[in-house]
């Protein structure tokens, strides 16, 4: 092999990694079946920890001449970032997966590697700025999640919600699919930077030439909207949410979304804001985006507090949620090529990640508390902060952090935010931000009041799981929750890492 | 030329997907989808894309159909014997028929006039499409993970259809409930192996 060759090899060994971990899992249910589960589960967590050590372990992408690898991926600072949260976001729900009670263990195997392809989809979605790739790995991130929304088969809300997942992902790729073809026929290429020189050229020339660009910006984003639920695009996730086993919910709330944000950053950032940028066309975009921004996270809160289920509660408030990171997107949009995109994606960075810890730990405990006491409403929730102590206190922890108060990450990360808005004139935005906040407030207090504030005290003893990996799974709740209240006071260190990992 | 193979293909492309839309047999359905398929890949024939053609007809027209015909067959009770005869006459009547077009393609080229638009250089395109899809520089990596992708569902699909593994409880419970009739409970005939 060629030293060209082998630098790119290396670049890309994080993927590499979790496909032999796919592999691996996929033989070794063949090899030893589901009596031998925690084999196959610790194979897949040693593929996802090889892929995360390769990203920290191996010299760091800056230090290469060239961040592009086999042509078609940039594999540079802002890939590593979104690559660590989702391999490591995947981690933890495998991990959590292993100890799940309502998979059968007849399944369970072969649900590993389903969680690992999801993770290789994402990983390639954030590294590439090529639209064909692009795809690819969006239907790679995307086939595996149709599946395993349907994992519990005797669950007819499981096949629901991989039926309607399904058919709403497949249009979703269907007209991001015809935006592309529409972007490559105006501009010769499918390389963000080209497309946007083209899309640029073609806003200033007027005319249809605007409507065919419009058009078919509107369908691309139709496809990132789905992935990411954001409003007009939103109304497969309370369902789906719902009616997947939990560790999945778990997967598109945190690693789907994360991935999708990842891929909207760097579709907007090369194509729009490259060279060649049309301003006019950027503060439209950007007005969109505000706009879209607003709607969504009003929509989600609201709709949020008519919820009883935890796990449907759950996916508005990510509704919500993917309103506020659209907002950083906004931010980004309203000035091409200068301080406002880098004052963008650091929100965008800093959200995501105290998102991530939040939801990734508020759903961890969701599977803690359904494996022990097979709970999932709000009103079966009465009381079980005295059952389980540990479980429902992190879980507070978390829900706080959700709504973004402080002494939690979510509170720095709604306020560096915010102040990105008012930095760059969007002052309405950040107010529609604050109000939805307080909103956000009421309804997860309900779920500390279910916890703690009503039901009769009773102690009720569930079922208990001993065990390394149990107890692992309880473990990483407590570090998720550490972390989050961590970084919530000592947000510097957390900045600077966000910062320097994005522009590096 | 052009224009004239154009009209023969594209006829076949139109008169196929509106007879397969239209017509009541979902049998001939499948083989006016064949017809519609074949035009479809005698335009890419036209238009110089030999590797796409021929690719069309082996997955589409051969592969995909008769799936669709194996599908039919095996689940809609109505059919009958008889039509399926008739299905594979027409089959014999479809095939050698796109086969010959394909075939004499460049018989007729030779026969027809030059006139209207030019048909490509029908320079073989395969080459050049293996060396893109499996040189480093090319589309190397997304070939790779297109068979991630295949892979991956395959897997998916096959867990998520076979039978449910608990036939051994469901036995055991239809054997739990003869035994309660046996003994005259009703209340144990609750169907609890709803789900196998």
């Amino acid at each position: 092999m060629s030293p060209e060759l082998l630098a790119d090899v290396r670049a890309l060994s994080p993927e590499i990694w979790l496909t032999v971990a796919i592999v691996v899992t996929l033989l070794a249910d063949l090899l030893v079946g589901h009596r031998g589960k925690t084999l196959v589960g610790i194979a897949a967590l040693v593929g996802v920890g090889g892929a995360l050590w390769s990203l920290f372990g191996g010299e760091p992408a800056g230090a290469t001449e060239s961040s592009r690898a086999f042509g078609l991926l940039a594999l540079d600072g802002f890939a590593d970032f979104f690559r660590t949260l989702i391999i490591s976001g995947t981690g933890v729900v495998v991990l959590h997966a292993m100890v799940f009670r309502d998979l059968e263990d007849s399944t369970r195997n072969e649900f590993l590697p389903m969680l690992l392809t999801v993770a290789l989809g994402g990983c390639l979605l954030v590294s590439t700025d090529h639209l064909l790739m692009l795809l690819l790995a969006m239907e790679l991130l995307s086939m595996p999640s149709y599946l395993l929304a349907g994992w519990q088969r005797r669950e007819r809300r499981s096949a629901e919600a991989a039926l309607k997942y399904l058919v709403f992902g497949a249009l979703a790729s269907a007209l991001m699919l015809f935006g592309f073809s529409l972007l490559y026929g105006v501009s010769g290429s499918l390389w963000m930077p080209e497309v946007g020189a083209a899309v640029g050229r073609l806003w200033a020339e007027g005319g249809t030439s605007q409507g065919l660009v419009a058009g078919a910006v509107v369908l691309v984003f139709a496809g990132f909207g789905f992935k990411l639920a954001a409003f007009p695009f939103h109304f497969w996730a309370p369902d789906v949410y719902e009616g997947s086993p939990t560790p999945v919910t778990t997967l598109l709330a945190v690693v789907s979304k994360a991935a999708a944000v990842g891929v909207v950053v760097r579709f907007v950032d090369a194509t729009f804001l490259g060279e060649g940028a049309n301003a006019d066309w950027l503060s439209r975009f950007g007005w969109i985006m505000a706009v879209l921004a607003a709607v969504t996270m009003t929509y989600g809160n609201v709709t949020a507090v008519l919820q009883r289920n935890v796990k449907r509660l759950l996916a508005y408030s990510s509704i919500a949620h993917a309103g506020f990171l659209l907002m950083g997107v906004a931010v980004m949009a309203t000035d091409a090529g200068g301080a406002a995109s880098a004052v963008g994606v650091q929100a965008i960075g800093f959200y995501l990640v105290t998102y991530y810890l939040a939801t990734l730990g508020a759903f961890a405990c969701v599977m803690a508390l359904s494996n022990r006491f097979g709970v999932e409403d709000l009103d079966e929730y009465q009381g079980l902060g005295w059952s389980s102590p540990y479980v429902s206190g992190l879980l507070v922890v978390f829900v706080v952090s959700l709504t973004g108060l402080p002494p939690t990450a979510g509170f720095i990360g709604k306020y560096k935010m915010f102040v990105a808005a008012f930095d760059t004139g969007l002052f309405w935005l950040a107010v529609v931000g604050a109000l939805n906040a307080i909103v956000a407030l009421f309804y997860y207090f309900k779920v500390i009041r279910a916890l703690y504030l009503r039901g009769d005290w009773e102690r009720v003893e569930g079922k208990r799981e001993r065990g390394l990996v149990p107890s692992l799974a309880q473990l990483s709740i407590g570090v998720l929750a550490a972390a989050t209240v961590y970084f919530g006071l000592a947000f510097d260190g957390l900045a600077a890492w966000v910062d320097t990992a994005l522009f590096n | 030329m052009y224009d004239f193979m154009f009209v023969i293909f594209a006829t076949f492309a139109l008169v196929g997907g509106l007879l397969m839309v239209f017509h009541p047999s979902i049998v001939h359905s499948a083989f006016a989808l064949v017809a519609s398929l074949f035009g479809v890949a005698g335009l890419y024939w036209t238009l110089g894309a030999d590797f796409l053609g021929v690719t069309q007809v082996v997955l589409y027209v051969s592969g995909v159909t008769v799936l669709l015909l194996f599908a039919v067959m095996l689940s809609d009770k109505t059919l009958g014997a008889v039509s399926i005869l008739r299905c594979a006459a027409m089959g014999l009547v479809i095939g050698p028929l796109a086969m010959a077009l394909m075939v004499t393609y460049r018989a007729i080229d030779g026969m027809v006039g030059t006139e209207g638009a030019a048909l490509p250089d029908p320079a073989p395109t395969t080459p050049a499409i293996g060396d893109l899809l499996l040189q480093p520089e090319g589309y190397l990596v997304p070939f790779e993970v297109a068979s991630v992708l295949l892979l991956i569902v395959l897997v998916g699909a096959v867990t998520l259809a076979r039978p449910m593994a608990d036939r051994q409880v469901s036995r055991k419970t239809i054997a739990d409930r003869a035994d309660a009739e046996a003994r005259g409970d009703e209340g144990a005939s609750a169907p609890q192996g709803e789900g196998a």
